[in-house]
């Protein structure tokens, strides 16, 4: 099951150089999942029934930047009239997000055994 | 699972996991092997390159046997440094990595299950689909004695819990050691593009089961800290690109449109030009090398292997290979300590003293100052700047457009100062890059 591209996130910008202090290649705006959504659908899952990942304080993360928009490689982090939404089913469970929260706001526990992620190379 | 008891428990079933498992198992000890996936590899996923060093060390000539699973031989090993649409490389090909294998291409997803099946052979009693919650420990001493895993009845007790449950470790926070710093790991994505097996050999200039492998450093990193790699399997090419984490965070670029962009160089997209992506995948790499391995690898009932430890090499591009020889060397010290019948920490240490002391712990404390020096230069200077400086220098040193040589050469050789920022950070940037490699 995977999740349905948000409609709210704008599409992605163009890698270029923006000129304003940002590194090379920063985008203004959050890619949007659809860009990734092909390359998830290349990827054998069996769903978990309950989410693996969870916000400790959902409030902290309207106070952020939200790189976790950026730097999730499978967009599992969605930013939706003014909420987080983990689209956890689609998690590589690479743990990223737990070492680059700024806030430290990412509850990370293992998918139950022998749900979530199959690769089937890897 | 009611209440068992076992000399070890291992957590992870990949190659640390598995290796301690068969050590122990080959040794007499009753041994648990966990991995939370639906079979050993399902979660795994890496460049990748296996090596044979390492895996004879654990099955002997096992390699031989029909059904290997591997891609190919490496047989050329490439590096390219890529300028916007160029590229100065260097690389080496011999035929006797042909005749005697060093590495293979491979995939996790099938190497682990049969190298978890030799440790199974061994004695070692799978249990898979099974994840560890938590450690268990004497309420009194603080010892850990065994796991709690997520199935009914979820208690397994054991003299030693071996942690091998990969770079995203949860296990090891639960010992008290600090979650990885984001300057500490990479992040590497991954496609695996399939293509007919006569193109790959006619486009890499391979015969029969040669393989080569491309790593690729500059431009493709658009300003962060990051590696690219290209290898040929058999009928497929994997191609990813991993970046530090702190960089990744910082630059706001998505880690699957990094991807997409390396794919749309020149010097790339000539290569897996009709390929059809056939698995994306993604994975963090410790990156830290010495100075990020936690202080003890062994402890009060446990010890600590493979990228769970972050043993990687990231230099040399080695990972599954030390991870091998740290849960042999652990599964010998544990085999060995339960023969004197002392599995006190102080004799687990033992594993901590020999690892360091070994090729491994000598190899990343040779390159502990290296991830300091990238990230003091950063990305944009090292990655962008001076790889771009070597192309256009190396552009004007083969432009034959009627310019004296001793000029042309002289314009070259300030396109690489220029690129450094002249010549006092260039002196300096060599004597770091010196000091990096050489400890």
């Amino acid at each position: 099951m995977k999740a349905a591209p948000a409609t709210t996130a704008g599409a992605s910008a163009a890698a270029v150089d923006a000129g304003d202090g940002r590194p090379r290649g920063q985008q203004a705006r959050p890619p949007s999942p659809a860009a990734v959504e092909k390359k998830l659908f290349s990827i054998r899952y069996r769903a978990d029934e309950a989410s693996h990942l969870s916000l400790a304080d959902p409030e902290r993360c309207t106070r952020c930047e939200r790189p976790c928009l950026w730097f999730c490689p499978a967009a599992v982090y969605q930013w939706e009239d003014g909420h987080m939404r983990l689209a956890y089913e689609n998690c590589l469970e690479c743990g990223t997000c737990r070492v680059a929260c700024p806030s430290a706001n990412v509850v990370w526990h293992y998918p139950t055994g022998g749900c979530g992620i199959a690769y089937k190379r890897g | 699972m009611a209440a068992e008891h076992f000399d070890a428990i291992v957590v992870g079933a990949g190659p640390a996991g598995a290796s301690a498992a068969l050590v122990l198992a080959s040794s007499g000890l009753s041994v648990a092997l966990l991995d939370r996936g639906e079979f050993p590899g399902a979660k795994n996923m890496f460049g990748g390159v296996l090596y044979r060093h390492a895996i004879e060390a654990l099955v002997g000539e096992a390699w031989k046997e029909n059904g290997f699973p591997v891609e190919r031989v490496v047989t050329e090993q490439r590096y390219w440094l890529l300028g916007p649409e160029s590229m100065v490389t260097v690389g080496h090909r011999h035929e006797a990595f042909g005749r005697e294998p060093n590495a293979w291409t491979a995939f996790r997803a099938r190497f682990d299950p049969w190298f978890a099946a030799k440790a199974e052979q061994a004695g070692a009693l799978g249990v898979y689909q099974t994840t560890v919650v938590d450690l268990l420990r004497d309420p009194k001493t603080g010892r850990v004695t065994g796991v709690l895993t997520d199935r009914d009845e979820g208690e397994l007790y054991a003299d030693v819990v071996v942690i091998a449950d990969g770079v995203n470790s949860l296990l090891r926070e639960k010992l008290g050691l600090p979650r990885w710093r984001p300057d500490q790991v990479s992040l590497a994505v991954k496609e695996v593009l399939a293509l007919p097996r006569e193109t790959i050999e006619s486009r890499f200039n391979l015969e029969g089961n040669e393989g080569v492998t491309i790593e690729f450093l500059g431009d493709t990193s658009q300003g962060m800290v990051g590696l690219g790699f290209l290898y040929t399997n058999k009928e497929s090419l994997s191609l990813g690109i991993g970046v530090m984490i702190d960089d990744l965070a910082r630059h706001r670029i998505a880690p699957y449109e990094l991807l997409e962009s390396v794919k749309r160089h020149p010097m790339i997209r000539r290569l897996i030009a009709g390929a059809e992506s056939v698995e994306y995948s993604a994975h963090m790499i410790p990156e830290g090398a010495y100075d990020a391995l936690p202080p003890a690898l062994a402890g009060d009932g446990w010890v600590l292997c493979g990228d769970a430890a972050g043993l990687v090499n990231f230099l040399h591009r080695e990972g599954t290979n030390l991870a091998m020889l740290s849960g042999q060397m652990a599964g010998r010290v544990i085999a060995e300590a339960h023969r004197r019948g002392d599995l006190s920490a102080r004799s687990l240490m033992a594993y901590d003293r020999e690892l360091r002391a070994s090729a491994i712990g000598r190899d990343l404390r040779r390159i502990r100052r290296m991830p300091s020096m990238l990230h003091r230069w950063g990305g944009r200077r090292l990655f962008g700047d001076l790889v771009g400086g070597i192309n256009r220098a190396a552009y004007r040193y083969f432009l034959a457009d009627g310019t004296p040589k001793r000029q042309a050469e002289a314009e070259a050789l300030r396109e690489i100062v220029r690129a450094a920022g002249g010549w006092r950070p260039l002196m300096r940037l060599a004597w770091d890059g010196f000091r990096g490699v050489r400890g």
